[in-house]
């Protein structure tokens, strides 16, 4: 797994490449919790390039979506797969996160 | 010893029956000891100065583990024995009460005799220090039990408990006897008693730290033992008994029969050798070494504020881990390991806490598993030793190597030898750390020169660094050969010393240094006087080379063995917590599988038989696997376990597992998705609560698997409140399947797809085939599993 850091405006876009697991989840988390120390409130997980999230991967989104929120921010997700789509709806853990089809539809009202 | 006061003694009774009191006080009198008798455990200790050799505690108080624990203190001398009347009292009293602290049980009638017998034979072993004396006497144990097959479990308990308590036995003589008595007992009840419950069986066992007797008769007219045909061959395959005997003997070290073929005798040995029995085979220090780095490491994995204490002889309590805390007498409620030497006592803070308490029990049990692992370990590391030896030996330089143990030792053996080669009067060697780029003081010999243990291999002053570095001979007295640093420093004042680098060559050939080996100060002259010394300090190098090397692989393979051991351990405790599902075999048609990635995993699934004929089935998938995700597994379970039977409703069951857990999981920062569904024949309905778990399908007749959705995000994430339910209709050839996400990774479509097609093509087959085919169809779709892999198939009939 890769990821990289933009922004626009005040949102920081995390785009994920590869598949997040319980090897890699690590760095995802400890890069947000940095950015987080350092002031940044509004984050946009972009999966466009992601095939796999384990449950881990979906522990750490949730612990920092967690996070994120205590300090007044927001976490979105974007582009998942269908798949990553299904395994959201299916564990209900939809209902717990804002997911946009895409990434401009998810920087709409953010 | 307790045999040899017998007269002018005391003894203390315990109980409320007046008859009874009757009757033991006149037993003990017969030995020549007076008796008082008091009719509760509560404030036992008022009683600590009367120092009874005798203590007998009527079973039918059924004392707590604190009332045996209160005895064990105010009377650390005396013999603890319950007496049980073999009418009225509960097997499982009595096994309680030998679990926690009571040494041996009487059954009614007692007689003087059978009294002053029972103190005689608490002679002690040899080699066992005074004090260990109570935790070595023999358990002796008489029951009448009615012929019904549940007595099995429980008698395998208890003499199971007893076996286990001496430490003596390892896990195959475990295994062997909960067989043999499986069979013996099974053998009894059935074909002796016919299943006739007003038929008795009778068992009497004899059990101490080297062997276990036990004898079982039953009320049959016995068999001919003497004439049973091979039992592997031909028809005695199927001749019910024939095979339990045939197992008998191939389990048991001895088995017996009467002359009627009615009652057996089996007689199991412990691994303990009778001659050699005491301190030298199993050290008491080295359990409580081994338990204080044990504690530390479960600490380190699970969290939990774990302590432990030794009781001394007195009495006391000793904390002895975690080593850097200081803790005085602990409070609140107390899980005792017995080891031959000494109890421990465990306890999770905060104390008095429901999850503490199981926390506890579940580590006490993990410790026992694992003291008797490091028992083996123990044994494989002398084994290695011996081996040690003879890689040794090929390799040596002098004799002094024969018997060295570790590279400390080693290096020091091969120093001293080196100086009395060489004839220089000190000699270092230093030992490369690829870790930190150093050379490390692995032993020195001689007059010391400098107080410095390491060295950077890069420091530009040290002849030794320098002799590693250019892998070349370096001496002081040939200044041209030095770095100008080194020359600067030493080339005013030449001393005879020089460095030669220790190379390893591995058996492909590959050549490369290893460490440094300093002499100085050779008593005749320069020390390398000329080309053949020097051949022989290159040789000596090339060889302490070898043996270093040889060490250090030897420790990194003891290193993961003992990993791998622990790792084996933890897995076959965690599966062993998993539900037996053969007892649900005359009620339903259900399989499962567990396949951890790791050697532990955070997959189970549990079953319930309800009230009114329901079951409730449970799977659940903690996130993450490994150490921290079987803890959080195994408190599900217990707390599954505890509260299934006490609720209808799913949903409450979950917001008990949340209640429990939520803590652990939010800090830990793990969740897990958990399905539970509870199935009423009666009214033909599933209802279930899902939290977050994706894979949970009916499927009915011929239609497709039908998805029985989430009803809540998983447990550690939904609110307390959030766990509702659902209801379905269920027909009793219904089949009900449940697996982890280890089986559809990496896609849930394409995966799940292809284990559901696998599942609804096998509907009709047998619940085993069924999970067969899918964990097969998931192997067929290729990719790595990274995750647990659990299936579980359910149905209440097989349809016709």
């Amino acid at each position: 797994m890769n990821f990289e850091i933009s922004s626009h405006d005040d949102v920081t876009i995390v785009e994920v490449t590869g598949q997040l697991i319980v090897g890699n989840r690590q760095e995802l988390k400890d890069e947000v919790l940095r950015l987080l120390e350092g002031g940044s409130r509004k984050y946009l997980i972009d999966f466009s390039d992601t095939a796999y999230i384990d449950s881990s991967g979906l522990g750490v989104l949730v612990s920092l979506s967690k996070k994120v929120r205590e300090k007044g921010g927001e976490m979105r997700l974007s582009n998942l797969n269908e798949d990553l789509r299904t395994l959201f709806e299916l564990t209900k853990l939809d209902t717990l996160f804002f997911i946009a089809d895409s990434r401009d539809l998810a920087l709409e009202n953010f | 010893m307790h045999g040899r006061q017998a007269a002018g003694g005391s003894a203390l009774i315990v109980t409320q029956r007046p008859d009874l009191a009757t009757a033991l006080t006149e037993a003990v009198e017969g030995l020549g000891f007076t008796a008082s008798i008091i009719a509760s455990l509560d404030h036992v200790e008022a009683h600590a100065d009367a120092r009874p050799t005798l203590v007998l505690t009527d079973i039918s108080l059924r004392p707590s583990a604190e009332g045996w624990t209160s005895l064990a203190q105010a009377f650390p001398r005396s013999a603890l024995w319950a007496v049980a009347d073999p009418d009225e009292s509960n097997i499982r009293d009595v096994t309680f009460a030998l679990k926690h602290g009571c040494h041996d049980c009487l059954t009614l009638p007692v007689t003087s005799e059978q009294l002053g017998k029972k103190l005689e034979g608490i002679g002690r072993p040899p080699g066992v220090k005074p004090g260990e004396l109570d935790r070595f006497m023999s358990n002796e144990i008489n029951l009448e039990l009615p012929s019904d097959l549940s007595i099995i479990e429980h008698v395998i308990r208890l003499l199971g408990g007893c076996c286990r308590d001496y430490r003596s036995y390892g896990p195959r003589k475990l295994v062997n006897l909960r067989i043999a008595l499986s069979e013996a007992l099974s053998n009894a009840i059935q074909y002796g008693n016919e299943g006739d419950r007003s038929k008795k069986v009778r068992l009497r066992a004899s059990v101490n730290a080297w062997t276990c007797r036990v004898q079982i008769s039953d009320e049959g007219p016995g068999f001919d033992h003497q004439d049973l045909p091979d039992p592997t061959s031909g028809t005695a395959l199927e001749a019910p008994g024939g095979r339990g005997l045939f197992l008998l003997r191939q389990l048991a070290d001895d088995v017996a029969f009467n002359e009627t073929g009615n009652a057996v005798t089996i007689t199991l040995k412990s691994d303990w050798e009778p001659a050699v029995v005491g301190e030298s085979i199993h050290p008491v220090s080295s359990d409580a070494e081994a338990l204080v780095g044990l504690v530390e490491r479960v600490r380190l994995g699970s969290g939990a504020d774990l302590h432990l204490w030794a009781e001394s002889l007195d009495g006391s309590l000793e904390h002895i881990a975690p080593e850097d805390e200081e803790l005085a007498e602990p409070d609140g409620r107390l899980h005792w390991l017995h080891t031959p030497g000494i109890r421990y006592a465990i306890q999770v803070r905060p104390a008095d806490d429901e999850c503490s308490e199981r926390w506890a029990e579940f580590t006490r049990d993990l410790l026992d598993e694992a003291l008797a692992y490091e028992k083996r370990l123990a044994e494989s590391r002398r084994d290695l030793a011996e081996r040690q030896e003879e890689i040794e030996l090929l390799h040596s330089i002098t004799d002094t190597l024969g018997a060295v143990t570790g590279l400390e030792d080693a290096t020091t053996q091969i120093l001293k030898g080196v100086l009395r080669v060489t004839g220089a009067e000190q000699a270092s060697l230093w030992i490369y750390r690829p870790d930190a780029e150093e050379l490390v003081l692995a032993a020195s010999e001689g007059p010391s020169r400098r107080p410095v243990n390491r060295v950077p291999v890069s420091s530009p002053v040290s002849v030794s660094a320098l002799a590693f570095r250019e892998n070349r001979t370096v001496r002081l007295d040939e200044v041209d050969s030095l770095s100008s640093e080194a020359a600067a420093r030493f080339g005013d004042r030449p001393e005879p010393w020089v460095a030669v680098p220790v190379t390893y060559t591995s058996p492909e050939g590959g050549s490369r240094p290893v460490g440094v080996l300093n002499l100085g100060g050779r008593r005749s002259g320069a020390l390398v006087s000329g080309i053949g010394e020097a051949r022989l300090l290159m040789t000596l190098a090339r060889q302490i080379g070898s043996a270093v090397e040889n060490l250090r692989l030897i420790e990194e393979i003891l290193a993961r063995e003992r990993v791998i051991g622990e790792l084996e351990l933890a897995h076959d405790l965690q599966m062993k917590l998993l539900p037996d599902l053969r007892q649900f075999e005359e009620i339903a048609d259900v399989a499962a599988r567990c396949v951890p990635a790791r050697a532990v995993g955070g997959d189970f699934y549990q079953l319930f038989k309800l009230p009114d004929g329901k079951i409730g089935a449970m799977l659940g998938d903690v996130t993450s696997h490994g150490f921290g995700a079987s803890l959080i597994m195994a408190l599900s379970m217990s707390v599954t376990g505890i509260y299934a039977r006490e609720t209808a409703s799913p949903g409450d069951l979950l917001r008990a597992i949340h209640r429990a857990l939520i803590q652990k999981l939010e800090s830990t920062e793990m969740f897990m998705t958990v399905f539970y569904g509870v199935i009423d024949p009666a009214q033909r309905t599933l209802t279930y609560a899902n939290a977050g778990h994706a894979h949970a399908f009916r499927v009915h007749g011929d239609e497709p698997a039908q998805r029985l959705t989430a009803t809540s995000p998983p447990l550690g994430i939904a609110e307390y409140e959030g766990y509702d339910e659902a209801i379905v209709a269920w027909e009793p050839d219904d089949l009900l399947c449940l697996f982890t996400d280890g089986l559809t990774n990496p896609s849930i479509r394409t995966t799940e797809s292809a284990v559901l097609e696998a599942l609804e093509v096998q509907r009709n087959s047998a619940a085993t085939e069924i999970v067969e085919a899918m964990f097969e169809a998931r192997e067929e779709q290729g990719g790595e599993a990274p995750d647990d892999q659990t299936a579980f198939v359910l149905r209440l009939e097989r349809p016709r």
